[in-house]
């Protein structure tokens, strides 16, 4: 080291009380000291000369400055040493004016031992630093802006103003926040967005501010000036020609709560925020599929027309339901109606009768919707073997692509097991006839009574010029049945019954019927027999058996029910084990009972049967309903095609068999359940795999892709009033057992008006595609995908804003019950001129004009209980005195209370506001409310205790507004988490310091703005607005981001921005002493712990403090007491304390250190070792750390060394510590005092056989580390 | 969309068995309840134990200033070690009164003075509360411990209660003694109408004066008749205005309050109050298929509860049995 020791006269201050020739002459002895000087003003120019000068001349590397405090003009000499290349770390300061002749004026000779060992400290100081590597941050000039409200839009601009680039993000599909949604502005009365709209514009036209909408941040790495931060945009499915006519919002059949208006009022599934919105592009709400979309085999979109018919709009129903399933009528009636299962509503309820409502539509508006025969597009001819619903689906779907297609049936009618298969009562043949016909209708051609296989072969339709076969011939064939006397006369099958029932015949049934199945079709046969005895005058005797129980049961539940009411009797677990019979005829059945098992893989209970419980059952007919199989002839002239396990294999990706150009579908090649509306599902696919196949192109998706389903949350659905369905008529048992007249009737158009009504709209959007139809510059877009994008930015402001408290955790005050208690910030869209009732004021319930209003105060703010918040929410009483005044203007004869707690209105002009608005005639009556109970009328009934009279009020009101406190936004707690910043209990984002660096949040480079800080309240108020406009806080410190130096001189991680750890070898480790740190409650709501700094912003300067403690071996006579004195509170209260010419023991030896928490046990217990009498350690006072808890780590360190001095026999009382602010100099001087009367008072140290430190160190307490790590 | 209630959040299954803490006022008046708990934690397999070391709380003794507090402490105190001595440290509890007296009482013993004062006494019977006591024993309504193990109340259930509209009575001394224990909105508790939505009832939720005092108020019954009969039919008044089949409760002495008085206030006031009251475990006991006399005790009802059985199907039908036995 080569340095050079400067000494200042400070124009006598200094002069006039030490010898600085004689402390000259001390410092010339010291160790690498190379030059020395005294001028007279060290600061001034002659002393930049003279340091200047004699670094030329001695090429000296550190300056030591013997001056004032190092608070004052230490940044001065700091400066000094840069300018003249002597990097970062090169000064030490000797503050012998605030230190030593300012407080020792008395005791000269003192102050002159003192000042020698101040030096000789110093130059020791100086020897432990070293130059830093300083790494400049490569700062992008760019910056994040999250949250678009009036802070973040303020922000933007202003940053934009300064030549920055910004990205202002907004999760909302516009911008404006909060303030968009005020009617007015306190204390003023000004117009909000007469406000915010001028803002709203420019932020938009700003060419250097880049609006992401409908965006979140979903991380922010890297280190401050190069964060990387990752932004997920939602699609709008609205593209930018979307030139804001709201045509698609006029025809949106969906109605939802609208968010923007706080609920009161309603939007449509494609909406925009308000007029003036920017961007104006709408937005669609997409949450997923419905449930019912997506638990259809064909993902009709069943919200979509059922949204439909809540609106009248009938033929646009027909036309969503039928697009892609073409038998509205007989799945209206017929279909398994996996959607109702589905259905949320059920959850709440009964589901939606979403089947009733497609046949109401096919029933009464399918005439109305004329049929066009399809164009012809391509040449390609189709052949579709089977008129089932999967050939026909088929059939339709090519004709729609432009195909020519020809469908083969080998029975006399066409609709397949639809036609054959289910009787009249359940689908009657003119339903199933009607969709048939408008399929056909598309131009397809039927040929009828042709048996593909037997008349004509495949290779014949290949030939015929048929470029791709559809095969969908169905299981015609009953299942074998495996039973003993299956062969016996009486035994028959239910698929041929019912064939033969529907092709005009009358199956012969016995007097005593037994049915063995448990699905549709065995009911179908089952309710045909109870007909056919009764046209023979019969009293019905028909048992159905069913080897599981009423669970696993697959047929329909209330058909069940149904069957039951015309005399069906079941029995539950029961297997057949032998038909009886007498003279070749049945006479019974023997039957065994079951208990079910475990699940199996189809994930139904196996039925087990139990020995010794069979018994029989007379009967003369038995009906077997236990599956279906595939006719064999039909793919004669068809080699190569495969059949396994009776079914034939096709590939499920192209739904190609194993030869080129067939195809197959339906019951003959499942891919799902064998139910009439997979069929259709399988016949779409056909279509799609055989358009791709002739295009040869993957034009279609085979399968459609699937989006997540949208089902409401518990709490939403806890939320729905229960409500039954409409009832549709059912023909009385009696009857209808008599007849094959239709069971059930159908909705009118009220009632299927009525029950749409209940639909929850779970997907938001239906997927109707009315707005498709309807926009005039085809904006719409649904292919529109989430994207990512990553963006680097030099900072982050964070702008995320408040929400309001949610008052319905205040159960009873009835909001979210009541529609007649609304919050303040539903009365303010209700005042907004731009609001649903054009700034009229009408309460919820039914539409009146209240005459009695009454606010109520503190609703969740100011309110320890579990359900509210503790803070004052500091705008809540001027909003309500705002809306009372604009109430009073508008309905001078209503009636105002408002019930306070403490009536604040702290801000500028807001007092005079409260009186002139309580001249307005507003009443404000100080009390709390107990409970709100709604009468009968409407009206409100509410107790409360005026607290200043002591009388209770039990009044009657007709509008109850509560004054729901503030609340971090979920963008806000999102963002704190996201952006790894610390909140408050409250969610708030805290500042680093809410005094001092107010706009900083404790991770570098991220700022906070607006409503979303902690004590937002604070700043709300002199803008008279939440949230309102404030300089962007990143501004300046962007610029100050350049000289950013990594504290620790270390690398930083890339990754997140916080300085590596290292660990110096030459500090001792701490592990053991870490361990024995008493715990202590520590202030709620951190996320990220801060670490304290380290001195000077570097280690080495950590290191120097210690040797400065020491003294550089200079006892300076008499008792030496070592304070380290926190650079921000008590070296402060230190100056202060000087500059009064307080006097001070001159015991005392200033050390800075940048914060208490800075302070390791080890380096106290060096200080003692070498030669301190004592040390205290002063730092902030608890709760004003500037770096959070450095003084509470240094509190346990000091009672962790304090135990340890003791075990090993020197006194306690020989360290201390003490909390003082900087603005309290007799707090430091008392300190002082203290501890230089109580180590007086102790026999001296004695430092036998090691020092102090060694014997720490001989305990085995301490063992190495450098840093004390955070100590919990 | 008005919000009706409040979902009531899950809450972890109670492993390894709880003591159900007997309660004097349910053994004496509705032994019922204690029968339907112990069936129901059977079709649950919720492990429990029936302490006979137990004692009574002296929790009524206490609200009635007959007893003083160091003695309902210190029995408490017993209590709670003969639960941790038995290895079934969690205290289930049938009545809120119970539930809040050794949950306070827990509280009290947590200072050093009472609680050494305490175990000056408690040597005598050679018990001490110490430390680990303190750390182990636990104090959860039976509620919370059916709740644990709603899931399968589902799969349960043997007579469905469609259609029939309950309302809770929320018990003062669970709800307002230590509201931030009590799962979901200690203002409209939901749990026992969440317990009983799985057998298709219809929830009231939160209505008027839900969280209104039964009136029985201890001695108050006794010394302010006229009072404490104001405050029940006031709290009848509105459930019946709200249409109510059942009121549910989770406390013996509102059960006594309005079952025992339900029949006098209506002929004293000349006002119908259409419904009955059923403690939350009997309703849910007779939902899932439990006899009416021989579990859930109806014959030891004031109020006549034969229409809502015959309703609900428990008279006159066979009832299906549990666990795959056929009738």
């Amino acid at each position: 080291m080569r340095a050079g020791v400067f000494l200042c006269q400070c124009g006598g201050n200094i002069s006039d009380i030490l010898d600085l020739e004689a402390l000259a002459g001390h410092a010339r002895t010291l160790d690498g000291v190379v030059a020395v000087a005294v001028c007279q003003f060290l600061c001034g120019t002659e002393g930049h000369r003279l340091i200047s000068e004699a670094v030329d001349e001695n090429g000296l590397d550190h300056l030591v400055i013997a001056s004032c405090s190092p608070r004052f003009q230490g940044p001065t000499f700091e400066r000094v040493a840069r300018e003249l290349g002597l990097g970062e770390n090169a000064v030490a300061f000797a503050n012998v004016r605030e230190g030593c002749s300012f407080v020792h004026r008395e005791q000269p000779e003192r102050a002159q031992e003192k000042a020698r060992a101040i030096v000789a400290g110093a130059v020791a100081r100086a020897r432990h630093q070293a130059d830093l590597p300083r790494r400049r941050t490569f700062l992008h000039r760019s910056a994040l802006v999250v949250g678009g409200g009036i802070a973040g839009m303020t922000a933007a601009e202003e940053l934009a103003a300064a030549g920055v680039d910004v990205h202002l993000v907004e999760r909302r599909p516009t911008l404006g926040g909060y303030m968009a949604r005020l009617s007015k502005t306190f204390p003023t009365e000004d117009c909000a967005m007469c406000s915010l709209a001028p803002r709203l514009t420019s932020t938009a036209l700003d060419g250097r501010i880049r609006v992401h909408t409908l965006t979140e941040v979903e991380e922010v790495a890297g280190p401050p000036g190069e964060f990387r931060v990752r932004l997920r945009h939602r699609p709008r499915y609205v593209s930018e020609t979307c030139v804001g006519c709201g045509e698609c919002a006029a025809v949106c059949p969906v109605r939802l709560p609208n968010d923007f208006d706080f609920g009161v009022s309603e939007r449509r599934a494609i909406w925009r925020d308000f007029a003036n919105a920017v961007p104006p592009t709408f937005a669609v709400e997409k949450r997923g599929w419905s449930p019912c979309k997506r638990a259809c085999a064909v993902h009709t979109s069943a919200q979509g027309y059922v949204a439909l018919i809540a609106e009248g709009r009938f033929e646009e129903a027909f036309r969503v339901a039928t697009e892609p399933n073409p038998f509205p009528s007989t799945c209206g009636r017929i279909c398994t109606r996996l959607c109702e299962s589905a259905c949320a509503r059920g959850q709440v309820d009964e589901p939606i009768a979403i089947a009733a409502l497609k046949r109401f539509l096919a029933d009464t508006v399918q005439d109305q919707v004329p049929v066009e025969p399809a164009r012809v597009v391509h040449e390609e001819r189709v052949a579709v073997v089977g008129a089932g619903p999967a050939g026909l689906t088929c059939a339709r779907d090519l004709a729609d692509l432009g195909y020519r297609v020809t469908v083969f049936e080998a029975q006399p009618l066409a609709g397949g097991m639809l036609a054959t298969g289910i009787p009249d009562y359940r689908l009657p043949k003119a339903a199933l006839a009607r969709d048939v016909a408008r399929i056909l209708a598309r131009g397809i051609e039927l040929r009828t009574g042709v048996r593909v296989g037997v008349d004509v072969t495949i290779d014949d339709l290949f030939a015929q010029g048929f470029r791709a076969v559809y095969l969908a011939p169905g299981l015609q064939k009953s299942a074998e049945v495996d039973v003993p006397g299956a062969e016996l006369d009486g035994v028959t099958r239910a698929v041929e019954l019912l064939r033969e029932l529907n092709l005009g015949g009358t199956p012969a049934v016995g007097e005593r019927v037994v049915v063995v199945g448990g699905g549709d079709v065995a009911l179908d046969a089952a309710r045909s027999v109870i007909r056919l005895q009764a046209q023979r005058g019969l009293e019905p005797d028909v048992t159905l058996v069913y080897r599981r129980s009423e669970v696993e049961m697959p047929a329909n539940a209330g058909e069940l029910a149904e069957a039951r009411e015309e005399g069906l009797k079941v029995e539950f677990l029961v297997q057949p084990l032998a038909i009886l019979g007498e003279d070749g005829a049945v006479r019974g059945v023997r039957l065994q009972r079951c208990e079910l098992g475990e699940p199996d893989e189809s994930g139904r209970r196996q039925p087990l049967p139990l020995a010794g419980s069979e018994f029989e059952l007379p009967a003369d007919t038995v009906v077997f309903a236990v599956g279906q199989a595939l006719v064999d002839d039909f793919a004669r002239g068809c080699e190569g095609l495969e059949v396994v396990d009776g079914r034939i294999r096709v590939d499920p990706d192209t739904m190609m068999t194993t030869r080129e150009g067939v195809f197959a579908g339906g019951d003959a090649a499942p891919m799902g359940y064998y139910t009439a509306v997979e069929a259709v599902a399988a016949g779409r696919r056909g279509a799609r795999a055989i358009h791709n196949h002739l295009r040869g192109h993957d034009l279609l998706p085979v399968w459609d892709r699937e989006r997540g389903e949208a089902r409401p949350d518990p709490a939403a659905l806890a939320a729905i009033e229960p409500c039954q369905r409409q009832p549709w008529p059912l023909l009385p048992a009696a009857v209808r057992r008599a007849t094959w007249d239709e069971v059930a009737g159908a909705y009118g158009a009220e009632e299927a008006m009525a029950e749409a009504r209940r639909c929850l709209s779970c997907a938001g959007c239906s997927e109707c595609d009315s707005c498709v139809r309807a926009c005039p510059s085809g904006a719409t877009d649904w292919d529109q995908e989430e994207t990512v994008e990553e963006v680097t930015v030099g900072a982050v402001i964070l702008a995320t804003g408040h929400q309001e408290f949610d008052a319905r955790r205040k159960t009873a005050l009835g909001f979210g019950r009541y529609p007649n208690v609304i919050t303040q910030s539903q009365l303010a869209r209700l005042l907004s001129a731009s609001g649903p009732t054009g700034g009229e004021l009408r309460r919820p319930g039914d539409g009146q004009v209240p005459r009695r209003v009454f606010m109520l105060q503190c609703v969740g703010s100011r309110d320890c209980t579990a359900s509210g918040n503790e803070h004052c929410s500091a705008i809540c009483c001027l909003f309500a005195t705002l809306h009372a005044s604009l109430i009073k203007e508008h309905y001078p004869e209503a009636e105002v209370t408002i019930a306070y707690t403490d009536l604040r209105a702290a801000g500028k002009a807001h007092e005079e506001y409260y009186r002139l608005v309580q001249q307005r005639g507003v009443r404000y009556l100080r009390g709390r409310v107990g409970e709100i109970v709604e009468e009968r009328d409407g009206s409100l009934r509410v107790r409360v205790e005026d607290t200043v009279t002591g009388r209770k009020h039990d009044e009657l009101y007709d509008l109850v507004v509560l004054s729901a406190g503030l609340e971090a936004s979920q963008g806000t707690r999102d963002i704190a988490h996201v952006a790894g910043v610390q909140t408050n209990a409250a969610g708030f984002i805290r500042e680093y310091h809410p005094k001092l660096r107010p706009v900083d949040t404790q991770r570098s480079g991220i700022f906070v703005a607006g409503t979303g800080a902690q004590h937002a309240e604070r700043r709300v108020r002199p803008h008279g607005r939440p949230g309102g406009g404030q300089r962007p806080p990143g501004l300046h410190r962007l610029r100050r981001l350049r000289d950013h130096v990594p504290p620790g001189g270390g690398a930083r991680d890339r990754g997140t921005g916080r300085a590596q750890r290292r660990r110096p070898d030459h500090l001792p480790r701490l592990r053991h002493l870490r361990r024995r740190v008493p715990d202590r409650g520590r202030p709620a709501g951190r996320l990220q712990r801060r670490r304290a700094p380290r001195g000077g912003g570097s280690m080495s300067a950590a290191a120097g403090a210690r040797a400065q403690a020491g003294g550089g071996g200079e006892t300076g006579g008499g008792r030496r007491i070592v304070a380290f004195c926190c650079r921000e509170c008590a070296y402060a209260a230190a100056d202060a304390a000087a500059n009064a010419r307080t006097p001070l023991p001159p015991s005392v030896r200033l050390v800075m250190v940048p914060c208490s928490g800075r302070v390791a046990p080890l380096h106290i217990l060096r200080a003692l070792a070498d030669g301190a009498d004592g040390v205290m350690v002063a730092g902030c006072l608890e709760g004003q750390c500037h770096y959070r808890e450095g003084n509470f780590n240094a509190i346990d360190r000091v009672a962790l060394v304090q135990r340890l001095l003791e075990s090993v026999g020197v006194e306690p009382q020989r360290v201390r510590m003490f909390t003082m602010s900087a603005g309290e100099p007799p707090r430091f001087v008392a300190a002082v005092r203290e501890m230089d009367r109580v180590v007086g008072a102790l026999p001296p140290l004695r430092r036998s056989g090691g020092d102090g430190a060694d014997q720490a160190a001989a305990t085995g307490a301490v063992d190495g580390e450098t840093e004390v790590p955070p100590c919990r | 969309m008005a919000a009706r209630y409040t979902p009531t959040p899950d809450v972890p299954r109670i492993e390894g068995g709880v003591t159900l803490f007997r309660s004097c006022l349910v053994s004496a008046e509705y032994p019922g309840v204690e029968a339907s708990t112990h069936w129901l934690f059977e079709r649950l397999g919720i492990e429990y134990t029936v302490n006979p070391a137990q004692t009574c709380c002296t929790g009524l003794g206490y609200y009635s200033d007959l007893i003083p507090i160091r003695t309902t402490v210190g029995i408490a105190a017993r209590n709670a070690c003969v639960a941790v001595a038995d290895g079934h440290p969690v205290m289930a509890y049938l009545c809120s009164t119970c539930y809040a007296i050794n949950k306070k009482a827990h509280a009290i013993l947590a200072v050093p003075e009472y609680r050494a004062g305490t175990n000056s006494v408690l040597a005598a019977v050679g018990r001490e509360y110490d430390d680990a006591v303190a750390a182990t024993v636990r104090h959860v309504h039976t509620l919370e411990v059916l709740w644990g193990s709603h899931d399968a109340l589902a799969g349960l259930v043997r007579r469905r209660l469609d259609g029939v509209k309950v309302a809770t009575h929320p018990a003062c001394h669970y709800c307002k003694v230590f509201p931030e224990d009590v799962p979901g909105d200690h203002e409209g508790l939901m749990l026992p109408e969440e317990l009983l939505l799985p057998a298709g009832v219809t929830p009231t939720g939160h209505y008027p004066e839900k969280t209104l005092h039964c009136g029985a108020g201890f001695r108050q019954r006794f010394v302010n008749p006229s009072l404490s009969a104001a405050v029940t039919r006031e709290k009848l008044r509105r459930l019946a205005a709200e249409g109510v089949d059942v009121l549910v409760h989770m406390c013996p002495n509102c059960h006594v309050q309005y079952d025992r008085f339900h029949d006098i206030l209506s002929a004293a006031s000349g006002e119908e109050y259409p419904f009955i009251h059923l403690h939350t475990q009997q309703l849910l006991a007779l939902a899932l298929g439990a006899d009416p006399e021989k579990v859930v005790g109806v014959q030891s009802h004031s109020q006549d509860v034969e229409p809502f059985l015959e309703r609900i199907g428990a008279r006159g039908r066979t009832t299906v049995a549990v666990g795959g036995e056929r009738p």
